[in-house]
């Protein structure tokens, strides 16, 4: 039954990815330029999960676990959503002239991801402490 | 004498199983007789010491409600990996099948009734087709798909609620199995002591 807890264990790692991916989008929604300056708005992230998980401690938890496989970065192109013509970013010529090109993050989507995520997350809590209680009920046994 | 006379070939079919196979009333016993781990008895013994212990903890409703507790174990396994899955596209939800073990735990009282006529003896147990028992001991365990929801968008059948469901139930079998089996081990201890 330990197996079940390293699994329970994998599904709240996981869970918490995607709220820490959906957090770290939100919070770069807004960000026009990157990490050096240069204008490149920010690109949303994903976490992509997958069955299984090879770096599990138990034979079960590699058989039966949940692992983030990638955090991949969404290429959709920026949108020039917002006009502002003043902006010192904003288009200077070009269809979009006077639009500020954002990130192609959409938060309504991250706050839906991340509350979903956050209710996975009670669930393997659940199942944490169905186990735990089953462990409990097991060493009841010896007494 | 008497006892492997009437189960002469017990101790025989015991000493052939692999070690780790075996339970922990025969490893010991066979031990506490000086012997190797491949013997069970002795016939200078004059008495058989393992089938004292073996009728105590073996016998009865004991290794049916040990493997009750097993299955259980095993199934919140499984149970935990689809909520664990919960939200991994392309999961298709897995379970052990709760019938089908108690197919295979009725066989095997049945076939313990007709070997010994009773409640006596090993019970011949040794899984499902889903769970088996490795012969190193390890416990092998290959879920088939479970019944799921509606196919998702993201081709999950995930079903909160009956995965909810399926563990309260798989936790009350243990419960039960395990109150039992207590139960049981304090009639022994009783019986050991000489109280009531």
């Amino acid at each position: 039954m330990y197996g079940a807890l390293d699994i329970s264990t994998a599904g709240m790692l996981v869970q918490r990815t995607r709220v820490e991916v959906a957090s770290a989008n939100i919070a770069g929604a807004g960000a026009v330029r990157d990490a050096d300056g240069n204008l490149n708005p920010y690109r949303r992230r994903t976490a992509l999960i997958a069955a299984g998980d090879p770096e599990g401690r138990s034979e079960f938890a590699r058989q039966f676990g949940v692992r983030v496989a990638e955090i991949a970065v969404d290429d959709a192109p920026a949108q020039p959503r917002r006009y502002d013509p003043d902006h010192p970013d904003a288009y200077p010529d070009g269809p979009y002239k006077g639009y500020v090109a954002e990130s192609n993050v959409n938060t309504v989507l991250e706050q839906i991801n991340a509350m979903e995520a956050a209710r996975a997350y009670e669930a393997n809590v659940v199942a944490a402490e169905v186990t735990k209680q089953m462990m409990a009920v097991a060493l009841r046994l010896i007494g | 004498m008497v006892a492997t006379e009437v189960y002469p070939d017990r101790a025989k079919a015991v000493a052939a199983q692999p070690y780790a196979q075996r339970r922990v009333s025969d490893s010991v016993t066979s031990d506490f007789a000086g012997e190797g781990p491949g013997i069970g008895w002795r016939a200078d013994c004059g008495m058989n010491r393992r089938m004292i212990t073996a009728d105590v903890t073996s016998s009865g409703a004991i290794p049916a409600l040990e493997a009750m507790m097993r299955f259980a174990g095993q199934r919140q396994v499984v149970l935990a990996g689809n909520i664990a899955n919960i939200s991994t596209p392309d999961y298709r939800q897995q379970d052990l099948s709760v019938a089908g073990f108690r197919a295979a735990l009725a066989d095997a009282v049945e076939a313990r009734r007709s070997e010994t006529g009773g409640a006596r003896g090993e019970l011949p147990f040794a899984g499902t087709r889903e769970v088996r028992m490795g012969p190193d001991g390890s416990l092998r365990v290959t879920p088939t798909l479970a019944e799921g929801s509606i196919l998702f968008h993201d081709r999950g059948n995930r079903n909160v609620e009956r995965l909810m469901q399926d563990q309260v139930e798989n936790a009350t079998m243990f419960r039960v199995a395990a109150d039992l089996l207590k139960s049981r081990y304090d009639l022994l201890r009783a019986a050991i002591a000489e109280r009531v």
